[in-house]
């Protein structure tokens, strides 16, 4: 059976079974497999150039947000609204890509229709990265994982994750026009192709800067449930068991000296801060040199609430704190917001702190490093989200965190996923299992390199605002929508 | 396209099922010192932490993992008083309202007493034999009551 697929999308029916595979391939790509990413608009696209409507052509792209939100199920556990919220809102960019796609399709150049989707879903990445309620969802992010694809990943210590997000995309566009171009385009779609698989030798040639001072840290996961915590709250008998668990394997970890002793996020909900008889059985003995990297709560003299991490030395010294700046809507709405992403000054260094979510938003590591940060910790409770993929899913995204800074990246999450990533985005230990208490020993090095991102931000949404606008002045005038 | 949509189905039917399994945390977690099986509904209220632990082994847990005798079976409130001060747990009868310390509660049919174990706001913590530490919205009135004078458990 030959497909003719110039004429692919013609049928309404068509254009939503498209719509529908996209949405699926995002999905997929967001959470199970991140290499589907490559191709996982084209079946939109495919369906767009058809589109005989400004309205149905935001629904389609609107289903394709939808479908693909939705396999982020993982954060269920968190409040359904959480999940409805958030399938909205990559419904959302999905609209908005959709619908300047229809607008801007069709111009003078073979090269810059290939660059339109890869242009399109920068731009729409982009914005959930910027606003007070913003959620990203980057393409880097779901190929972080994907080790044959690093060479392209490194490109994120120059353009952060981002840049790398638009490669994908641009593929993306090669395949479309590859598939169903003209001569002109399909030359253009070969050419942009080449030049991607040029920049991966590029990326294969960034080297991070000289090796900093190494360093010992050991992770302390706990390995409990999120059911345990409640049971904690409401049994001092489980609390009991909960302080225990932390208390033995803290022992066991200052026990080898290492210069950072690292909890997980809110790890004893217990006033540990205010309460002497637990300072003395948590933290750093007398005279140690390890450094507690703390995740608490924290309650001020007015009463409020703080999601933190918490720099404790010997001698009972709270020398640093970070309180969380980015907090999750709605579950989180009992806390009070730090006031900026600031590194935590030690003894052993430098350290920029990111508290569970604030993984995913390439901005917090990055003012923590331009603020200082000689290394980051990401400091998580995923327990809620079960044994469900998206454990990996925010691993994922601190990969990219750890490449578009250069910095090592100590990850410990309460139930898991807790491990170590290198400035090039590669894991250097085995990682903890889910729910399993342990600790995750792991080398790792002080570095001061400032990437080109770190220090320029988001200075690639200016070259795609570019390419977008010269799309738009390059429209064909055959090409005026409906 | 008929082919298709069979398989996307079949993928859309495959990832409901998977998160049903996954999401339904009731996986038991092995943790340092014991396992911890997920909590779970019952009609009189939700088990918090399910244990097969009886009540002596419960007591014995809280007062710092001592290992006590077995407890009477299906015995009478004095009964089971005597076998608190055989172990040495300071317990007296209790009457008028229900103290907001520790007790066992006697409620009638009931095969064992239930351990009182304090207020979670509104909500009741008490210990079930063989359940395990329930989560209960409104407790019956018991028929007698024994006060733990020596069992107030600190959270450290």
């Amino acid at each position: 059976m030959v497909i003719d697929l110039q004429s692919i999308g013609i049928q309404a029916r068509e254009r939503w079974t498209l719509a529908t595979l996209a949405g699926l391939f995002n999905g997929i790509g967001f959470v199970f497999w991140g290499p589907i990413s490559l191709v996982a608009n084209v079946p939109l696209l495919l369906a767009l150039r058809h589109s005989p409507s400004a309205i149905e052509t935001a629904f389609l792209g609107g289903l394709v947000g939808l479908l693909g939100g939705v396999h982020i199920y993982g954060i269920v556990n968190y409040g359904w609204f959480l999940l409805v919220g958030f399938s909205l809102y990559t419904a959302s960019q999905m609209v908005i890509y959709a619908s300047l796609f229809r607008v801007l399709n069709g111009t003078r150049s073979a090269v810059l229709d290939v660059l339109l989707p890869a242009g399109l879903w920068t731009l729409s990445e982009w914005i959930r990265t910027v606003g007070p309620v913003c959620m990203p969802a980057s393409y880097a992010g779901n190929i972080a994982d994907v080790e044959m694809l690093h060479p392209w990943l490194s490109l994120a210590a120059l353009t952060g994750g981002l840049g790398v997000s638009t490669l994908v995309a641009a593929i993306q566009g090669c395949v479309l026009y590859g598939l169903i171009g003209t001569t002109a385009q399909r030359r253009a779609a070969l050419g942009i192709f080449v030049v991607i698989l040029g920049l991966g030798i590029v990326g294969h040639a960034i080297e991070p800067a000289q090796p900093g001072e190494r360093i010992n840290v050991i992770g302390v996961q706990g390995g409990l449930a999120n059911s345990q915590y409640h049971a904690a709250a409401a049994d001092p008998a489980a609390m009991r068991e909960v302080i225990r668990t932390y208390e033995s394997l803290t022992q066991d970890a200052y026990a080898e000296s290492p210069e950072f002793v690292i909890w997980p996020e809110t790890a004893i909900r217990a006033p540990v801060l205010t309460t002497p008889q637990l300072r003395a059985r948590l933290f750093p003995p007398d005279g140690h040199s390890s450094v507690l990297l703390a995740g608490l709560i924290e309650t001020d003299l007015k009463g409020r609430r703080y999601n933190v991490m918490s720099a404790i030395e010997a001698g009972d010294k709270l020398v640093a704190r970070y309180p969380k700046v980015r907090l999750v809507p709605g579950t989180e709405s009992h806390f009070t917001p730090g006031p900026e992403f600031k590194p935590m000054k030690t003894s052993h260094g430098s350290v920029g702190a990111l508290i569970c979510l604030e993984s995913v938003y390439p901005d917090a590591a990055r003012k923590s490093v331009a603020n200082g940060a000689e290394l980051l910790v990401v400091a998580s409770n995923d327990a809620g989200f079960g044994w469900s993929p998206i454990s990996q899913h925010m691993l994922n995204r601190a990969i990219v965190r750890a490449v578009e800074t250069r910095r090592w990246l100590v990850r410990v999450g309460q139930a898991g996923i807790s491990t170590v990533i290198t400035p090039v985005g590669e894991m250097s230990v085995q990682p903890l299992a889910l729910f399993t208490p342990g600790l995750l020993k792991a080398e790792v090095e002080r570095r001061t390199e400032r990437t080109l991102f770190v220090r320029w931000g988001d200075w690639w949404i200016g070259i795609i605002l570019v390419l977008l606008v010269t799309t738009a002045f390059a429209r064909r005038r055959d090409s005026v929508p409906d | 396209m008929i082919g298709l949509w069979v398989i996307m189905l079949i993928w859309i039917s495959f990832v409901v099922y998977r998160a049903s399994v996954e999401l339904r945390n009731n996986q038991v977690v092995r943790g340092l010192f014991r396992d911890y099986h997920p909590p779970y509904k019952r009609a009189d209220g939700w088990v918090i932490d399910p244990s097969q632990r009886n009540l002596a082994e419960e007591l014995g847990r809280r007062l710092g993992n001592r290992s006590l005798k077995p407890a009477p079976n299906n015995a009478t409130p004095e009964a089971w008083l005597a076998w608190l001060r055989q172990e040495g747990i300071d317990a007296r009868l209790h009457s008028g309202t229900a103290p907001q310390s520790p007790h066992l509660r006697f409620t009638k049919g009931a095969l064992a007493p239930e351990l009182w174990i304090g207020r979670y706001g509104v909500d009741f913590i008490v210990f079930v034999d063989r359940v395990g530490v329930m989560q209960r919205s409104a407790l019956s009135k018991p028929t007698t009551v024994i006060e733990l004078l020596g069992l107030q458990v600190t959270p450290w």
